[in-house]
């Protein structure tokens, strides 16, 4: 087990720049800003994940606005069919929904 | 092991904000809670708590080559037959994990004693791998705690180290219920460390998993899953649609399925015949033993599969103390011989003691008014002092 100084050199400098709080903090989508470079982003629309933007937080997070975020947009299909455009059957998994699947 | 009253950093909520920790409160209640801080040994840590996890996970690993090799556990376990081939290959190759939470009774007095085992999807990792590091930096400075104060986590660093074995720079898909503000916390962090491990991420909800037609799972691109953390059960997994598609998937998993045996309260009956008296135990037999008698008229009864204290009851001297509610039970129960949560000014405390990458790595600390910890249960910081 390590602890001490150790710790919180690991752990706070990851902080200041590219780890959970860190990058939950900024949290841009790089993919986002490197394509915005070339291609100007709608009026209002900015390389934030939407996960963390404002409106979500205390009622469960809006859905994701930016192709490029990690947090991949729903097609919107319903259980055991198959996705417009594509052989793949969607909705097979995650019927228990409502409350936390953790423990 | 003592609890000590304290005063709360006044901007410790915009700090949690501020880095994701949007759940801190549940439904108008506390969940994260510094009015208060546990403060231990460091003896107690490394004598009491972080041995005996490394122990546990042991134990558990004997289980699960035990129970492979004897088809009557695996039925005991309530796990469909044409699983086991499946799962019995993940344990065969060696399929890695990333983590678990050991949930352990201790005071601080004699040894802990293992309550049950989160080998599946545990959650409350945020909070203690981050944010109560964060206070433990914070209560330093500000004098709340002595400046020599410690905390027994490594969790981040373990996670990172973890993904980066795991991973070995491969692209990660991480599932789960993303519409529950815990559970996609949880993902966003995991996340976090699977990047900073050197991983190429993306995030979908359980829902949103396509299968092809030869039984290969899909994102909403149609790109192939090779590795997926999913953070729902493998019970509820093998049981719904896809599940039948699960085996001969080329899709490699987190947690492993060979951890559907471990997710399971049948565990502490089993352990308890391997390791009769072993001191981090307790005495549990499977409800329909006549053994069970041997506790007599006192005893926990819970749920093969239960999360969150759910369907969970206490029985003492043949009177039912407390009970929560829930869905669970149809595969059956396990009884546990009671072992009554410590209280420390009026508060029942339970300890989670994390294992990841190989390790014994962290302790989160959760409160409640009643002796049956639950989702809604307080998350206490800790420190080492002395």
């Amino acid at each position: 087990m390590k602890r001490s100084a150790q710790i919180g050199l690991l752990v706070m400098g990851a902080l200041g720049t590219t780890t959970a709080a860190g990058y939950m903090a900024t949290n841009r989508d790089q993919a986002c800003q490197a394509s915005a470079q070339t291609n100007p982003l709608a009026p209002g629309q900015e390389c934030r994940r939407s996960i963390w933007s404002g409106g979500g937080h205390s009622s469960g997070w809006s859905r994701p606005i930016f192709g490029g975020s990690s947090f991949a947009s729903s097609p919107g299909v319903t259980s055991g069919h198959a996705s417009p455009g594509s052989s793949a059957s969607r909705g097979g998994f995650g019927g228990h929904g409502g409350g936390s699947a953790g423990g | 092991m003592q609890r000590v009253t304290c005063g709360e950093r006044p901007d410790w909520r915009e700090q949690a904000e501020k880095v994701g920790f949007v759940f801190h409160t549940i439904d108008d209640a506390p969940y994260w809670d510094e009015t208060a801080y546990y403060a231990f040994a460091l003896e107690e840590i490394e004598r009491d708590l972080e041995a005996p996890t490394a122990a546990l996970d042991g134990m558990c690993r004997e289980l699960v080559a035990r129970a492979l090799a004897d088809e009557r556990i695996m039925r005991r376990l309530a796990i469909p037959v044409e699983y086991w081939n499946w799962i019995a290959a993940s344990w065969k190759r060696g399929d890695p994990s990333l983590y678990g939470r050991f949930d352990l009774r201790y005071d601080g007095q004699g040894p802990a004693k293992l309550l049950e085992y989160n080998a599946d999807t545990p959650t409350a990792v945020f909070e203690t791998a981050v944010f109560q590091w964060l206070w433990l930096e914070q209560a330093i400075e500000r004098g709340i705690v002595p400046k020599s104060a410690d905390q027994y986590n490594s969790l981040h660093e373990c996670l990172i180290d973890g993904w980066r074995t795991i991973g070995r720079g491969r692209r990660l898909h991480l599932a789960g219920a993303i519409d529950n503000p815990e559970d996609r916390g949880t993902l966003a962090y995991l996340e976090d460390c699977a990047r900073q491990a050197g991983l190429d991420t993306r995030v979908l909800a359980m829902a949103d998993i396509g299968r092809m037609p030869d039984g290969r799972f899909v994102d909403v691109g149609n790109a192939p899953i090779e590795l997926m953390f999913k953070l729902y059960p493998w019970e509820w997994m093998v049981r719904e649609p896809f599940g039948a598609s699960l085996p001969g998937a080329p899709t490699q998993f987190v947690e492993p399925p060979w951890k559907t045996i471990l997710a399971n309260k049948g565990i502490l009956p089993l352990l308890w015949d391997m390791f009769p008296r072993h001191p981090n135990l307790l005495p549990a037999y499977f409800d329909d033993d006549a053994a069970a008698a041997t506790l007599g008229a006192s005893y926990a009864k819970k749920p093969l599969y239960s999360r969150e204290g759910a369907n969970v009851e206490l029985v003492v001297s043949g009177a039912t103390i407390d009970a929560d509610g829930g869905p669970y039970g149809a595969e059956g129960y396990v009884r546990q011989a009671i072992a009554p949560l410590p209280q420390f000014s009026g508060n029942y405390t339970v300890l989670g003691a994390w294992f990841a990458a190989g390790k014994p790595c962290g302790l989160g600390v959760r409160e409640d008014m009643s002796p049956i910890t639950k989702n809604s249960s307080r998350f206490l910081p800790h420190a080492i002092i002395g």
